[in-house]
């Protein structure tokens, strides 16, 4: 880790005269504009530099065979990774995290707004209605929604923060704000997108200092929906959501639905565990993936990892979950040393919702977990999602700026 | 904004919120270490199976075939079946409409019809395979895989090559590299070479026996490629494992000796029509190997699923439902590739009272000096008359005269001698209670008392003595007899001695030891000595042969009259190489003494066949002289060089100088030949017409044909023996006009009424 000279967001900086810029907030805080988190920030570019060069490895056999040119989506992932990187640097050095608050509520809706037009005028790939195209560029608006609820919450639990502890000033509120979100993804079959706004909102939740025996029961009562679906209820699973129940059927074994005339759903996630299985250890080198060469569909996408895995063995899955480890550690640091209540939850929601994509990302390859169709934050290809993701990035390395110093 | 954060002082998450980020940060990092167990289990712990199916579809294995070991001849150089690399040609409809559809993109676009249609009309024409069968197997889209036709001439094959390139129809005509069996001479010991299925397995005979060291190890390519079919780059999993030729193998079969054996066996069942086969084995009788096995009719081996004319004949006039007539096709089948030698059982006959008169010997029951026997032409056992072949009886015979008569009585009452617990014992001592341990397929038991159930009393003891009511197949026959003829020892009949590779070398030799001594070589050589020369038609002049013949009913047919006549015999006398069993299966020509049929056939064959086996004659041959050069020799000269050479010469013309001779100089004739010559002026003309000599003694006909100024061949006379003997058949009918000094081949044959 680097020195953290000009980093004085930590709560024990004890070294003030550094500091560019003070400004007093109170008689005893002094309010701290300093640098971003390094850790965080040099985190972030490993995980893009390292996701950029397993674009490139993992499409260049499948954009071959598709479009002729090797470099299609590695030049293109790389371009937006550029444009990412310079607004997450515009917004970590430029944004004074309180405006997002003033904005919260109308950005929540206006995400609300597009995600419920989708249905009407998005664009249909593989049967599912997700995505706008603007100029030219697929745009998921759901991507927004996630942010854009996280704010709302943050936002709305700052703002009643000593309400927060009851169930129904604390709990209800928050139910009825994710509400309109998760049915918005519902309505867009896009399940993926319903399980991480719901997660989010338990985290939220969960940080909003809630009582713990009713978070308790928003946890349980959710778990309990959750396993009588998986269970007793597939019926109603199989008439709400009638691939989902196929999906469930498929992670119970991939391997029976692998032909064309089982449907052919198996094969991703069979050819997912043969990738990660090849692998060994050190894996087979970077490059070397015999999966990518069109055994392994769209290997770019949601499955991007279990090339990782082929290529660069349990060891580059160690090193790549370790750095995801120290995101969320500092993303938690930031949080810790927020300067107030709004910034502390936003930076922790918006590292919770980067993880639980990561862990559940991780989980479908693997087939832990059902597979949802859920992106590998800065690995998957997707031009919009990764500015997106980067911007959030640039919102938690501005908050990390901020911080403050007790005075002795 | 300010007063929020001032709310939140001294954190902005306040001390609950402190735990709690803490808690939240915590459970994900249990969920990350979880996540890397499950990699862990995945990529260290149990990746095997999911690497091995990965493995599995990057690669896809491609058999080589490996080339069938060549089966030769005993000398190792004749090949006798052999393997030949041949093509396949398939289609792949399938490719016919994905070449339409990428044609529809190019300046000449066609659509998948008319490709088939091209296809099949250039197919059948090259293949002359039926096009509507071709289009039909075309239509199959959905196949890669329809075989048009298997193992293409060279011819074919490279017109269907060009068809391809001309065409560009590489992705839908292929050809397909197979081996396919060729057996070069065809029907050559048919029987016992077996032959090979389009699968490279030997289905019967030497093929199947030896089909383990024959087949070799198909080797395989495993190439590794991706999704879209191109080699992958990091090469996993590619092997390439070289096929094992099989080994050659080395037979026991001479090709002379059996070529010899088929030539003969064919010209007696021309001539006597048996109603079953002629067959003939021959037998090193020192170790077992067989020289020559032989059944007439036979079939092509080249073409064994088809019946072959004798059978194809008897086919046809089969009558019967479509179902029947199919049966009766696969029954046909089975019967043509028989290989009777060693899977059909007979009654040995008199040929078997060899093994009596070598028991009784043996065991001291008989004397060949003192022991007399008495034959009134029929003798009563156990109620049941059993007549003698001489009916007037052949009186008082001595062992020598009993064995040479084959007397019956006498040798049921040598049988007599020996009680039927010795019998029983030297039965099996024999061999003849079980099969030989050769290496020929599908080897029968025999059929005697204890597989029939009867009692072995001493009815059954009398019949036994002189070869009935039991039946042993021709192979445990010649082997049992051997016996006497190499010193007592019961040898193991076997058609392959060694396994050769590609280069030549042995790799392996199949040593049979002798599987036991049954009998001194004292009874032996009584045997021999009393047998030596006694069939004439089975003996060769110059040389002295050891042989008996048999003349056996047939019970197993309604009709009372059926006889397999056989013959065994072995040469030469004073220390036999080899051993000859004859037999044919119910003959029709009104002959049936085993002397009259089968005898001839040793004779002849031996005749050609000791010579080629390097055995010499104890006697020059002095019955022949071979012609000079007389031409342009002043006519006195020649005149006394003919009459000197012991010939007759007649001249023609009046000139003083001899322009031409007749017969040429080479020719072999009999030493009371003629020679005529010819001085100029003289014409050639074919004047002379063939008398006819059938039936007429040797004196007679060599007289008559000299007279008329022809040369004689004789064939079937045993050192000069005229006695007894009559022609039987001459090589140019009589009627015919030849030239002088032609040499007419007659052939006799002894009348010995023996049995």
């Amino acid at each position: 880790m680097a020195t953290k000279t000009s980093d004085l967001a930590k709560h024990d900086g004890n070294q003030p005269e550094k500091k560019k810029n003070v400004r007093v907030n109170s008689n005893r805080i002094y309010r701290l504009i300093g640098e971003v988190d390094r850790p965080l920030l040099i985190v972030i570019i490993a995980l893009v530099c390292i996701g950029s060069v397993m674009i490139f490895s993992s499409s260049y056999a499948y954009a071959d065979s598709k479009f002729g040119d090797s470099y299609y989506f590695a030049r293109s992932q790389v371009g937006f990774a550029l444009t990412g990187i310079i607004i997450m640097a515009v917004i970590a050095r430029t944004l004074d995290y309180r405006i997002l608050k003033s904005f919260a509520y109308i950005f929540y809706a206006g995400a609300l707004v597009l995600n419920y037009l989708v249905p009407f005028f998005g664009q249909t790939v593989k049967g599912a209605t997700r995505w706008f195209v603007i100029f030219g560029i697929q745009f998921q608006p759901s991507e927004l929604l996630k942010f854009a609820l996280v704010l709302a919450c943050a936002t709305y639990i700052s703002n009643h923060s000593s309400e927060m502890r009851n169930f129904k000033t604390g709990a209800i509120p928050i139910l009825l704000l994710t509400a309109p979100a998760a049915l918005a993804t519902l309505l867009q079959s896009h399940l993926s997108a319903t399980i991480i706004i719901c997660l989010l909102m338990v985290v939220m939740l969960w940080l909003s200092g809630l009582k713990g025996v009713y978070f308790g029961v928003v946890l349980g009562s959710g778990v309990t929906l959750g396993a009588f679906v998986l269970t007793i209820g597939r019926g109603i699973l199989e008439k709400l959501v009638p691939h989902a129940l196929t999906r469930l059927k498929v992670w119970e074994n991939p391997f029976d639905y692998m032909s064309v005339e089982s449907g052919g759903k198996g094969w991703q996630p069979a050819q997912s565990l043969f990738a990660i299985s090849s692998g060994g250890f050190w894996g087979l080198g970077l490059g070397q993936s015999n999966q990518k060469h069109g055994y392994l569909p769209e290997p770019q996408n949601d499955y991007i990892f279990a090339i990782l895995c082929e290529e660069l063995g349990f060891f580059g899955v160690v090193c790549v979950i370790s750095l995801f480890a120290v995101l969320a550690y500092r993303g938690y640091h930031v949080s810790q040393n927020a300067p107030n209540r709004f910034s502390s939850l936003l930076s922790m929601g918006i590292t919770a919702q980067v993880i639980i994509q990561v862990l559940l990302n991780l989980a479908v390859v693997t087939n832990t977990f059902p597979s949802t169709g859920i992106s590998l934050p800065f690995f998957s290809y997707g031009g919009t999602s990764l500015i997106i993701l980067l911007a959030e990035m640039g919102i938690v390395l501005s908050i990390s700026r901020y911080s403050f110093v007790e005075q002795g | 904004m300010a007063d929020a954060t001032q709310k939140n002082i001294p954190s902005g998450s306040g001390r609950t919120g402190v735990v709690r980020g803490r808690v939240a940060l915590i459970v994900i990092l249990v969920f990350m270490v979880l996540l890397c167990v499950r990699f862990a289990y995945l990529q260290l712990i149990d990746p095997n199976d999911y690497r091995t199916s990965a493995l599995d579809q990057y690669t896809s294995s491609v058999t080589i075939p490996a080339k069938r070991g060549a089966i030769y001849s005993n000398d190792a150089a004749t090949e006798l079946a052999v393997s030949a690399t041949v093509y396949n040609c398939f289609i792949s409809p399938y490719d016919i409409v994905q070449f339409a559809e990428d044609s529809q993109e190019t300046s000449t676009p066609i659509d998948s019809e008319t490709l088939l249609n091209n296809v099949s009309d250039g197919l059948s024409r090259i293949l002359s395979v039926d096009r509507d069968e071709i289009e039909l197997k075309g239509q199959r889209y959905n196949s890669k895989y329809q075989m048009i036709k298997k193992f293409l001439t060279e011819t074919e094959e490279s017109a269907v090559r060009t068809f391809i390139a001309d065409n560009g129809y590489q992705t839908i005509i292929h050809l397909e590299e197979t081996t396919k069996r060729y057996y070069r001479y065809g029907s050559f010991a048919a029987h016992l070479l077996g032959f090979t299925g389009s699968d490279n397995q030997g289905l019967s005979g030497l093929e199947f026996t030896y089909n383990e060291y024959l087949a070799g190890t198909d080797g395989k390519s495993v190439k590794a490629a991706d999704a879209y079919g191109n080699e992958l780059d990091s090469g996993v999993g590619s092997t390439y494992i070289a096929a094992t030729n099989g080994l050659n193998v080395v037979t026991t079969i001479d090709w002379t000796v059996q070529n010899t054996v088929e030539k003969y066996i064919k010209q007696a069942y021309e001539e006597h029509k048996p109603n079953g086969r002629v067959e003939c084995i021959v037998m090193d009788v020192n170790n077992g190997e067989l020289l020559a096995s032989a059944i007439y009719p036979s079939f092509d081996l080249n073409d064994y699923n088809n019946l072959s004319e004798f059978y194809q004949t008897k086919y046809d006039e089969f009558e019967g439902t479509e179902d029947e007539r199919s049966a009766e096709r696969s029954k046909l089948l089975y019967e043509m590739w028989n290989n009777t030698v060693a899977t059909q059982t007979y009654e040995p006959g008199s040929t078997f009272k060899i093994i009596t008169s070598a028991i009784g010997l043996e065991e001291g029951r008989i004397s060949a000096e003192t022991s007399t026997f008495s034959c009134r032409g029929a003798i009563d056992i156990a109620g049941t008359t059993i007549h003698c072949h001489d009916i007037g009886g052949h009186g008082v015979q001595n062992f020598s005269q009993a064995l040479v008569n084959s007397c019956n009585p006498a040798f049921i009452q040598i049988g007599d001698a020996i009680g039927t617990s010795i019998f029983k014992r030297y039965f099996d001592e024999f061999g003849y209670t079980q099969t030989t341990g050769s290496d020929i397929v599908g080897e029968v038991s025999s059929i005697y008392f204890a597989t029939t159930g009867v009692q072995f009393e001493t009815i059954e003891l009398a019949t036994y003595s002189f070869g009935q009511t039991f039946q042993v197949t021709p192979l445990q026959h010649i082997r049992a007899v051997s016996t006497v003829a190499n010193g007592g020892n019961l040898v193991i009949p076997h058609a392959v001695k060694a396994l050769v590779d590609n280069n030549g070398n042995v790799v392996k030799t199949f040593d049979y030891e002798i599987d036991r001594q049954v009998i001194s070589d004292e009874t032996c050589n009584k045997i021999l000595s009393t047998l030596i020369n006694s069939t004439k038609n089975a003996s060769v002049s110059g040389y002295n042969v050891v042989s008996k013949t048999g003349t056996s009913e047939k019970r197993s047919t309604l009709r009372g009259d059926d006889y397999v006549s056989s013959c065994v015999t072995f040469a030469p006398a004073e220390d036999p190489k080899i051993a000859i069993l004859v037999l044919v299966d119910e003959p029709t020509s009104g002959q049936y003494y085993g002397s009259a049929v089968a005898a001839p056939v040793v004779g002849n064959v031996l005749a050609e066949v000791l010579p080629h086996l390097g055995i010499t004659p104890n006697t020059e041959d002095k019955t022949t002289t071979i012609v000079s050069q007389y031409v342009g020799k002043p006519l006195d000269t020649a005149k006394k060089l003919i009459e000197d050479a012991g010939l007759k010469c007649i001249v023609r013309g009046d000139g003083d100088a001899v322009v031409s001779q007749l017969p040429a100089k080479g020719t072999v004739v009999s030493t009371d030949g003629v020679v005529i010559l010819y001085t100029e002026g003289a014409e050639i003309t074919a004047d002379v017409r063939v008398p006819n000599v059938i039936g007429n003694s040797p004196t007679t006909a060599i007289k008559t044909l000299v007279n008329s100024n022809l040369n004689v061949s004789v064939k079937g006379i045993f050192n000069g023996d005229y006695t007894n003997c009559r022609v039987i058949s001459q090589s140019v009918m009589a009627g015919e006009y030849v030239l002088p000094g032609t040499v007419i081949e007659l052939e006799f044959l002894y009348e010995e009424a023996i049995e």
